[in-house]
């Protein structure tokens, strides 16, 4: 589970942070890894692009928080997304010009826990099996709704069913996936994810 | 701790993943997400769920018939099937085998397995050429083209012919030239014109310093690709490969796909 995102857990994780304790730091990526990439994977849609990007992300946030530059611990979350989408929008801004190296800090916690690692891998096998085991025409109607865009009207016409079969489908090929791959990866993971918290 | 039943993600996430939540609605659920565990957790299986359907091979999608009627026509492809059996039997019985004119026969036609053996390596199933994620305008900056702007708008909502003819309106000098040329070559791919699309990619990959060169040979590989050319598909990907970009890896994965007996 994520630190716990409090009022005083955040002034204690920025304190920490500035004050140089590495564990913070990792208690920080901790945090925000998780949510820091899905939201860049869904704005750009490209995997590869987010495995970069949030490597970015994590170092611009603990080397401004380093400095001591977040004022208000309240707005970290605020702080940290903000980070995550100027760097995205900065890199499509400088897509057509030369992309700016970035400055590797000294002593960064690991970007990349092996528990994030693993736990993706597990989302991905169970994402797989949960899509197989739904019904061809969910399969398409899911497709179709996520992959492609199209809405319940569109997809009905193309199918031959009527909008509302269409929309009841959905919900129910949404409801079965996400349950099947959330339940069977809280199920699978759990006791890998232990999350340490930023001493205060 | 959070009380959230997951109650924002049943309600945003899907129009969130289809990039059609509002822009306040987005940064809110984004603020909430990123504090609240259940939703999160909701949010990354679906969107495991979106890339991998996304990764699939396209298949055209057939009408749904209702089972009567599925029933009857699969009646009524039997019967063709056993009345043109009898019929091809009964019209090889009328030619001479060999002589101009007639039906070739097994004696004169080669054999099935003859020509499966010479039967090229279908490579165009390995395509992908699914319109590129285009991000909205306010990511780009400002002083966009309103050409360019309209065009990507159409590309958006996945209308290439009015994409094509907005993007074809940028001024040649514009900054955004390089990239109109580049979406109208995706477009055109999109819709079949193969021609029209490797002449407006080739000119974006030749022209260095659009940013674009290695999306370009990408899209022209995919094009190769579906023309089951298998030599320009290993040409473009070698070279999307040597530029070391961001798809690189994408690049690398595909070339070792194409088999090697495919030309």
């Amino acid at each position: 589970m994520l630190t716990e995102p409090t009022g005083q857990g955040n002034a204690r994780l920025v304190q920490a942070i500035a004050q140089g304790d590495s564990e913070a730091e990792g208690a920080f990526v901790n945090r925000y890894l998780r949510p820091v990439k899905f939201m860049l994977l869904a704005r750009s849609n490209d995997p590869d692009l987010t495995v970069d990007l949030v490597q970015d992300v994590m170092i611009e946030a603990i080397c401004s928080l380093r400095k001591g530059r977040l004022r208000d611990p309240e707005k970290l979350t605020h702080f940290v997304i903000g980070i995550a989408r100027n760097l995205l929008n900065n890199h499509y801004r400088i897509r057509m010009r030369r992309p700016e190296p970035v400055e590797l800090p000294a002593n960064l916690p690991d970007l990349a826990p092996a528990s994030v690692e693993f736990e993706e891998q597990q989302r991905e096998t169970l994402a797989m099996s949960a899509i197989s085991s739904l019904e061809p025409v969910d399969r398409t109607i899911l497709k179709m709704t996520l992959v492609d865009g199209l809405k319940p009207g569109v997809i009905a016409e193309r199918l031959g069913l009527s909008s509302d079969v269409v929309r009841q489908r959905k919900l129910r090929a949404i409801r079965r996936v996400t349950e099947l791959v959330r339940g069977e990866s809280q199920r699978e993971t759990s006791g890998h994810n232990t999350v340490g918290r930023a001493r205060s | 701790m959070s009380n959230c039943t997951g109650a924002p993600a049943q309600q945003w996430l899907e129009a969130y993943l289809q990039g059609t939540l509002p822009k306040a609605q987005a940064l809110r659920f984004e603020e909430h997400y990123f504090e609240c565990p259940v939703c999160l957790a909701q949010a990354e299986a679906l969107g495991t769920v979106t890339q991998k359907l996304g990764r699939q091979p396209k298949k055209a999608p057939g009408k749904i018939v209702a089972w009567p009627a599925r029933a009857a026509a699969l009646g009524a492809i039997a019967a063709l099937l056993v009345l043109g059996f009898f019929g091809i039997r009964e019209f090889r019985k009328l030619a001479q085998p060999g002589v101009a004119g007639g039906v070739p026969t097994a004696a004169t036609r080669p054999s099935v397995s003859a020509q499966h053996s010479n039967a090229p390596v279908q490579i165009s199933q390995l395509a992908d050429l699914t319109l590129l994620p285009y991000h909205a305008p306010s990511l780009r900056g400002l002083g966009e083209d309103p050409h360019f702007a309209s065009g990507m708008t159409a590309y958006g909502a996945q209308d290439c012919p009015r994409a094509l003819k907005a993007l074809a309106q940028v001024p040649a000098g514009n900054e955004d030239a390089s990239a109109a040329r580049f979406y109208s070559g995706v477009c055109s791919a999109n819709l079949g014109d193969f021609r029209a699309a490797e002449e407006q990619l080739r000119s974006v990959a030749s022209a260095s310093g659009s940013g674009l060169e290695e999306q370009a040979l990408y899209y022209m590989a995919q094009i190769a690709l579906a023309r089951n050319d298998a030599a320009a598909a290993r040409d473009t990907l070698t070279r999307t490969i040597a530029l070391h970009g961001d798809i690189e890896q994408r690049a690398r994965a595909q070339l070792a796909s194409i088999p090697t007996g495919a030309h």
